[in-house]
């Protein structure tokens, strides 16, 4: 049985020579159908879900303009609490008190009860300072130790 | 023996997605489909019972998941790829439970189709399903879908996934050794 390289598979044609027993599609259909278990996914009515209120829509965007819209009133604030250029905390741009420690009335009665004058003086001798050069000759007179 | 592929419905695509009607358009689909699929399997599996046995599976896989398919594949091409992967499997399984290797398998194809009680006695057709048989097991695929089953390369890229290149290739390789199969056996 020669056959022609090229007309093999035209001679054979689709032809696969397989047979299948007789009425076999119709009784594996009707086998099937029995075989087939209770799908609950696909044979379960589906719920049905109401549909979502307008609120309900939008209430994630409305929390979040309202949390924005909180921080930037927290920045606004704190912006106009803050003086132009910045705040100064220095004693010498605090007005009240440079002019408090400026006047040596308000150091003599106020703090000169909370250090001994002792020690004052001894400080300021290690440190070569008369005591003649800080304080006025009356306020010298009551030091007097 | 009627081979020819079952056109698509898109009616019974929506049949099989109402709960109400799908289990009747299932029954549907196994009657257009349980005849192209079974040929399909047969042809890479080569006896009947284990065919049967495949086909069997590949409907039941296929209800189980039939919620799952949403129809953007043709349905065809949902059941072919179901149908093949269950086929493969049972090659694969097979060679394990009979030590053999995926190169030693045409010998365990061969002693099928020669004891294979279900064929029509045309011997030329014998001598290409063992020609077929000697063939890689992808290059097997792709002859079978293209050469009997008729399918488009481009169907057949979509169930193998491999490119439309790769497949005319794999299929002109087929048809030279199953020519040099039938040169060497004459």
């Amino acid at each position: 049985m020669k056959i022609e390289k090229e007309n093999i598979l035209d001679k054979i044609g689709r032809k696969d020579g397989m047979t299948v027993p007789e009425g076999y599609f119709a009784d594996f259909q009707q086998r099937m159908e029995g075989m087939l278990p209770f799908n609950e996914d696909a044979e379960s009515p589906r719920k049905l879900q109401a549909p979502r209120s307008f609120w309900e829509k939008v209430r994630p965007f409305v929390y979040m303009a309202a949390m924005f819209a909180g921080v930037w009133c927290m920045v606004k604030m704190f912006s106009m609490l803050t003086p132009a250029g910045g705040m100064d905390l220095s004693i010498d741009n605090n007005e009240v008190l440079s002019s408090a420690l400026s006047d040596d009335t308000f150091i003599y009665e106020y703090l000169r009860d909370d250090v001994s004058g002792r020690e004052v003086l001894e400080e300021m001798y290690s440190d070569s300072i008369a005591v003649e050069d800080m304080m006025p000759a009356d306020s010298l007179e009551e030091l007097s130790l | 023996m009627a081979k020819e592929q079952p056109r698509e419905d898109s009616s019974l695509i929506e049949r099989l997605r109402q709960p109400q009607t799908c289990r009747e358009a299932f029954n549907d689909v196994m009657r257009q489909y349980s005849e192209p699929l079974y040929w399909q399997i047969r042809r890479m599996v080569e006896s009947h019972d284990d065919a049967n046995d495949i086909l069997q599976n590949t409907f039941l896989k296929a209800w189980q998941s039939v919620e799952g398919f949403r129809g953007d594949a043709k349905l065809s091409t949902w059941l072919y790829k179901i149908a093949l992967n269950e086929s493969i499997t049972f090659l694969a399984k097979e060679r394990k439970r009979l030590s053999i290797s995926i190169d030693n398998e045409e010998s365990h194809l061969v002693n099928l189709i020669e004891s294979d009680e279900y064929v029509d006695g045309d011997a030329l057709a014998l001598k290409l399903r063992k020609a077929v048989a000697s063939l890689p097991e992808k290059q097997r695929l792709v002859f079978n879908m293209k050469y009997y089953d008729e399918l488009k390369y481009d169907q057949m890229s979509e169930i193998l996934g491999t490119s439309v290149g790769a497949l005319k290739a794999s299929y002109h390789l087929a048809v030279k050794k199953i020519e040099q199969y039938f040169a060497d056996n004459d």
